[in-house]
């Protein structure tokens, strides 16, 4: 997994990673992790044993990410088992709005070199109908199946989607968002 | 414009009126079902917006979401008055921490045993000489005599 992010990254920023600080988790700590580390001239550097305090960036990261996820799924009252697609929203919302300290600049624009666009951005959970293009229909059959708007796709220029007719997660294009439904709801 | 019967709100720019309104009782009422002008595109009111995009942004801390927009660091996000005018129910349900207490920088007792402080620990998972397992202490608020 962390293997395939190192190429992705490395050949997409035409840069090398130098170092990679991590704690003594199994899934950092072991020989074919090592290896590849070793292979691409890696520097792997550890934290103390049982010192997060040392891992501060990361432990600090996590934390708003899963706030974030745990305060969009609250809002809507979704059930829980959409934490991963919230935690997903939340990287993407986060990589664009957190403002790095002390050089005062986006973290994508850090990283990208260009202002983020966030125009078409939605509230996670909202309602949403999707166009039905993928079974034939009858000519009076609902066009439009109702479902919950879960995150932007990395690879394609659509929507993640929770269809709340079939049970499944689907990614489409043709979709009217209803995201002004909670927009004139006054917080609680 | 509030009249004895009637209300019109009027667009400032143009003088044109926006929508006419009825009272009844104590109450201006708008029907907006028999607007037939398309002249009015949103009835979202400023607050709104804020509230909005506070939610499209996975309800980002508001001195973040008012930084991004005095600094210009984001394409998109309309350029209003981003602060919080009231508490946000999910963002309570998601991020709320504990309280922290400052330590006092005073003392607040004036003699020894004015304030005494107790607590008890254990159970303590070895058993002392004498078989117990707990120990209670006692601490002077003003002395610090335990």
């Amino acid at each position: 997994m962390f293997s395939k992010f190192c190429i992705q990254v490395q050949s997409e920023k035409e840069l090398e990673i130098l170092k990679v600080r991590s704690d003594h988790g199994g899934e950092f700590e072991n020989e074919p992790f090592e290896i590849f580390c070793e292979k691409d001239g890696i520097v792997h550097e550890f934290s103390s044993p049982r010192t997060p305090q040392q891992n501060g960036v990361i432990e600090r990261k996590n934390r708003s990410l899963q706030e974030m996820a745990r305060t969009m799924i609250h809002e809507n009252n979704l059930a829980k088992r959409f934490w991963a697609e919230a935690v997903n929203k939340a990287c993407y919302v986060q990589n664009k709005i957190y403002i790095r300290p002390m050089l005062n600049k986006t973290a994508y624009e850090l990283f990208k070199g260009r202002k983020p666009n966030i125009s078409y951005f939605l509230q996670f959970g909202c309602t949403c109908y999707i166009l039905n293009n993928k079974v034939y229909l009858k000519k009076f059959d609902a066009k439009a199946q109702k479902g919950i708007f879960l995150s932007y796709s990395e690879r394609s220029k659509a929507y993640i989607l929770y269809n709340s007719e079939t049970h499944c997660v689907e990614e489409s294009m043709h979709v009217k968002f209803d995201d002004k439904e909670s927009g004139s709801k006054t917080p609680e | 414009m509030f009249e004895k019967n009637n209300c019109t709100i009027i667009n400032k720019d143009d003088q044109s009126i926006i929508f006419k309104g009825k009272r009844r009782n104590n109450v201006y009422k708008i029907n907006f079902s028999e607007l037939t002008d398309q002249k009015v595109l949103c009835l979202l009111s400023m607050s709104d917006k804020k509230w909005l995009w506070h939610r499209r942004l996975g309800h980002a801390n508001w001195r973040l979401i008012s930084k991004l927009s005095k600094l210009q660091l984001v394409r998109g996000l309309p350029d209003i008055d981003y602060h919080s005018d009231a508490l946000c129910g999910a963002c309570q349900k998601g991020k709320i921490v504990k309280t922290s207490f400052k330590s006092k920088d005073i003392v607040s007792t004036s003699r020894p045993l004015e304030l005494l402080h107790i607590d008890l620990f254990g159970p303590v998972s070895t058993t002392s000489l004498y078989g117990s397992k707990y120990g209670l202490v006692i601490v002077d608020d003003y002395s610090r005599w335990s």
